[in-house]
């Protein structure tokens, strides 16, 4: 296995531009997932790391390899792709074979790696069958297949779940990242879907429009998003996001944001001392928005009233959709909470679980 | 609708005598198979025969090997000046084949081609048909396919030959049948470019061939029949596929 | 697992082409056999038989004579004839093609059972080489002993001429009710009637299969959304079937013009081709052509002939394209 590097990696398609500027090291051995909204390039990068596409500007290295000029079969990786892509007219062996075959690797030698990828996918009935004669679920399974036989540098799969349905594509997320610690496989993953990037990322790369985000852990991304595009773009339901100003008033700094009058404490002061009198958004995950009555307010927590328009029990939870003076809210409340459309509650917020942002230039505050 | 190949068969039993008398008999009121050996001894019917496979034969493969090149080339790589050259195929579709009878002999007999068999062939190597058809083929193969096959390791003409060609295989098909019959079926061609009996074709030979018996009808139908059976036989054994092919070249065409 | 060093990769990647440059040069590469023989015997003849056109061209190459070539073919009657012939056959074979395959593909196409029967058998003319179906419908056809004088001779319609026959079919009809044609009128001739005949029943599987693979291209849904919609009979054929049809009818229609322009094997089987049939009557553009060049080594003068009916097998196809082009309904 080995590491990849992107140095300021630039992919333009004529006049649009798909990547810009990408830099990014994916460790050894580490499960790297590429997020985004469809068209902000992550599919793109993939394609560039496989040599399916060449760069129009950067280096890309595989290892200590500069492999910009290596066409996809000197590259030594494997790809999965969303839609499969077997190859129809031949049975399971042979498309996962296919690849040591155009390498030439010896007959008893495919026949020997085929059965073990075979065997670790749990596959080994299906290889005499065609393609068309499997399910979805198989299907994938195969395409896994036809990666992990290559014995690969590297793994790329572009959203390899998609195709899935919604209870199968949960039971193979947990396979796949099994998969990968039992391989010590580094692997690169592209998907939409932000929870399936928090469930198995070792790191989350997202990008919009080309350029990345932010890169860092699940937990560190979604506690601290560097903008609002990425504070908007992870959980679900996303960050509540409120307009205010910071004040200094006397010796402490105050958050103002209409309905939510709060103390800035901690690290948050120090960020925010540099920004008094300057517009800003607030973003509040909605399971910071609590119920005064159940959660007992720490010393400076920030409170406000509001009308509850929708609730949506979700069985582990409830999300109330609230109003106050205009603005809409999403919180999400232990589910024995009473609440019903109309009634009028108080909320209170920790000031140490806000998060700040420049309203002009959308980065966080810091 | 089936009568004429009664007509055909019945006619080639009979003796001159009855086969010219009026009014005509509907069934021969004695067989004489040997008509079949008669007429076949009259003109060089066998190598007709082989004449006509070699030629329909390596112009098959001609047209398969070609037109596979060509549609791979419209549908698969980015080339400078695509367009242009998809448009020029298009163009000759236009062309009447009279207009190129003249000046195609003029070109063969300063190439010196005249009566062999590469002016029977060479000139047909190619279809635009077949061209066209194939590029739907290929166009309609998935994107995915073809990135997991360079992944894999495959060069162009691998995954030409390797993954395009076998997910074409009705396509093919259908090309090799019309092909093949259109060298079966050629004459105007042939009768322009050969000259000598020995490289006649199948229907040339079959034409010279209702000269060369005058009015011995029974003949003409005994030579009819040996010439259309080879391929009546296989329409029987293979007409699903003949008439898919025929369906396909109308919806695709 | 790569067989090349890191090392060694670093040391330099061979030289190569820039990919865009390399893409073109592949594609020619593959597109060039194709492209040189549609060139070279297809394309670029056509200007070559306009230079040949031009010349008092024999065996070899003659005198420049410049339009002179044309100016005799617009003069001679014979080439007039011959356009004549052409169209006759056009205008007798490609409606009575489209209306008979269509009726029998409809009816095929109701029915479930023996579908499949009917049209292996529709289908077997086709499949047969044109110089053998010609061969036995000659014989079919035969003034003396042909079985179809024996067919007429029961329906007490006197013995025909058919293929020997150089009076016209209106003529001759008129002229068994007592009424003299005048010439103009006189039609085509039985002897090519007779071809047409020939060549309807050769072709007749080819259009009932292609139209019955258009008809299965009709989703029955769309049926019953309009018999929903009150549309029966007639209000179906004409709403329903027919533009959702014309695809495959348009499809028809050019391939058949194309094929009734070129046709050659059936005349020249059927009928004598030294004579162009009786009196000329069957002698189309194409035999006219083939004629000349063939048998009086006129090249210069077949050239002239062809190209002229190359420009109007042009016009007519860009005519059909632009009038029943925008009458199809794609789906």
């Amino acid at each position: 296995m080995a590491s990849v590097t992107l140095q300021g990696v630039t992919k333009a398609f004529g006049k649009v531009t798909a990547v810009e500027e990408v830099s990014l090291d994916v460790q050894d051995k580490e499960f790297l997932v590429l997020v985004g909204p469809s068209g902000c390039g992550k599919t793109t990068i993939l394609r560039l790391i496989a040599g399916l596409e060449t760069p129009t500007a950067g280096d890309i290295q595989i290892g200590q390899r500069r492999v910009n000029e290596l066409s996809p079969k000197d590259r030594d990786v494997a790809m999965v792709f969303q839609s499969y892509a077997l190859y129809p007219h031949m049975s399971v062996h042979d498309n996962i074979g296919f690849g040591l075959k155009m390498r030439h690797v010896p007959r008893p030698e495919i026949d020997r790696r085929v059965g073990e990828a075979a065997e670790l996918l749990d596959i080994l009935p299906l290889l005499k069958r065609k393609p068309r004669e499997l399910s979805g679920g198989e299907r994938q399974r195969v395409a896994l297949a036809r990666a992990v036989v290559r014995e690969p540098q590297v793994f790329l799969m572009d959203e390899p779940l998609s195709n899935l349905d919604a209870k199968l594509r949960v039971q193979t997320r947990a396979e796949l990242v099994k998969l990968q610690r039992r391989l010590q496989a580094t692997v690169i993953y592209v998907t939409h879907d932000q929870m399936e990037a928090m469930t198995m990322a070792d790191r989350i790369a997202l990008l919009r429009n080309g350029r990345l985000q932010q890169v860092d852990t699940p937990q560190r991304v979604y506690d601290a998003p560097t903008n609002l595009f990425v504070a908007g773009f992870t959980g679900s339901p996303g960050m509540n996001f409120l307009r205010g100003r910071v004040l200094a008033e006397g010796e402490s700094i105050v958050l103002d944001a209409g309905i939510l009058h709060l103390p800035l404490v901690g690290d948050l002061a120090r960020v925010a001392a540099g920004a008094v009198g300057r517009e800003v958004v607030v973003g509040v995950r909605p399971e910071e928005i609590r119920d005064a009555g159940s959660a007992p307010p720490g010393p400076r927590w920030g409170s406000f009233r509001a009308r509850v328009d929708l609730v949506e029990p979700l069985g582990s939870e409830k999300l109330l959709h609230l109003i106050a003076q205009g603005q809409s809210l999403v919180a999400r409340v232990d589910p024995r909470m009473p609440a019903a459309p109309g009634d009028e509650l108080a909320f209170v917020v920790d000031p140490l679980q806000i998060n700040l942002y420049d309203a002009e230039t959308e980065q966080a505050l810091g | 609708m089936l009568f004429p190949f009664y007509w055909m068969v019945v006619t080639a039993f009979k003796d001159l005598e009855e086969a010219s008398a009026f009014p005509p008999t509907l069934w021969p009121s004695e067989w004489h198979p040997e008509n079949f050996l008669t007429a076949w001894g009259m003109a060089p019917f066998g190598r007709y025969f082989v004449n006509t496979i070699l030629v329909a034969g390596l112009q098959t493969t001609a047209v398969l090997l070609t037109s596979a090149l060509a549609a791979y080339a419209l549908a698969r790589i980015d080339f400078k000046g695509k367009n242009l050259v998809f448009v020029a195929f298009l163009a000759t579709l236009m062309i009447p084949f009279e207009v190129t009878l003249v000046p195609n002999f003029v070109i063969l007999k300063t190439l010196q081609w005249y009566n062999t068999y590469l002016a029977l062939i060479v000139p047909w190597g190619t279809s635009v048909f077949a061209i066209f058809l194939l590029r739907q083929f290929f166009l309609s193969i998935p994107k995915d396919l073809y990135d997991a096959a360079e992944i894999d390791g495959c060069s162009r003409f691998q995954f030409l030959w390797r993954i395009a060609l076998p997910l074409s295989t009705p396509a093919l098909v259908t090309i090799a049948l019309l092909s093949f019959l259109g060298g079966w079926n050629a004459l105007l061609w042939p009768l322009i470019v050969t000259g000598s009996a020995e490289m006649r074709l199948l229907q040339v030979g079959l034409s010279a061939f209702q000269s060369e018996a005058r009015v011995q009808y029974h003949l003409w139908m005994a030579a009819a029949t040996f010439t259309t059976a080879p391929v009546i036989v296989a329409y029987f054994f293979a007409q699903r596929h003949f008439i898919q092919s025929v369906s396909g070249s109308g919806l695709k065409g | 697992m790569s067989l090349q060093s890191p090392v060694a990769a670093y040391a330099g990647t061979p030289w190569r082409l820039p990919k865009a440059l390399r893409e073109t040069a592949l594609g020619y590469a593959y597109v060039l056999p194709a492209f040189a023989i549609l060139l070279g015997f297809h394309f670029l003849p056509i200007f070559y038989a306009f230079y040949i056109s031009l010349f008092n061209w024999r065996i070899r190459q003659g005198p420049f004579v410049g339009l002179e070539n044309y100016q005799s073919a617009v003069s001679n009657p014979e080439f007039w004839e011959s356009l004549k012939v052409t169209f006759y056959y056009a205008l007798g074979v490609i409606p009575a093609h489209l209306v008979l395959s269509f009726l029998i593909a409809y009816a095929l196409f109701q029915q479930i059972r023996g579908r499949g029967l009917y049209r292996v058998l529709y289908f077997l003319p086709y499949m047969t080489a044109t110089v053998a179906a010609a061969l036995v419908w000659r014989w079919i056809f035969h003034s003396q002993y042909g079985i179809l004088n024996l067919a007429l001779d029961k329906i007490a319609i006197g013995p025909q001429e058919w293929l020997l026959e150089p009076r016209g079919v209106v003529e001759l009809v008129l002229g068994a009710l007592g009424v003299a044609a005048p010439e103009w009128a006189a039609g085509p001739s039985l002897a090519l009637l007779s071809v047409i005949i020939f060549t309807v029943w050769h072709g007749l599987g080819f259009g009932v299969v292609i139209m019955l693979a258009g008809l299965s291209n009709i989703s029955g849904e769309v049926y019953d959304a309009a018999r929903v919609d009150g549309a029966e009979g007639w209000a179906l054929m004409r709403h329903i079937t027919l533009p959702l049809l014309s695809p495959t009818l348009f499809f028809l229609v050019i391939v058949s013009t194309i094929g009734a322009f070129q046709s050659f094997n059936s005349i020249y089987i059927m009928t004598d081709p030294d004579h162009g049939g009786p009196l000329g009557t069957t002698r189309n553009a194409t035999m006219y052509i083939f004629q000349n060049f063939f048998e009086y080594t006129r090249l210069g003068y077949a050239s002239a002939v062809a190209f002229v009916l190359f420009v109007i097998v042009l016009a007519l196809t860009i005519f059909q394209m632009r009038v029943l082009g925008p009458r199809v309904h794609y789906q």
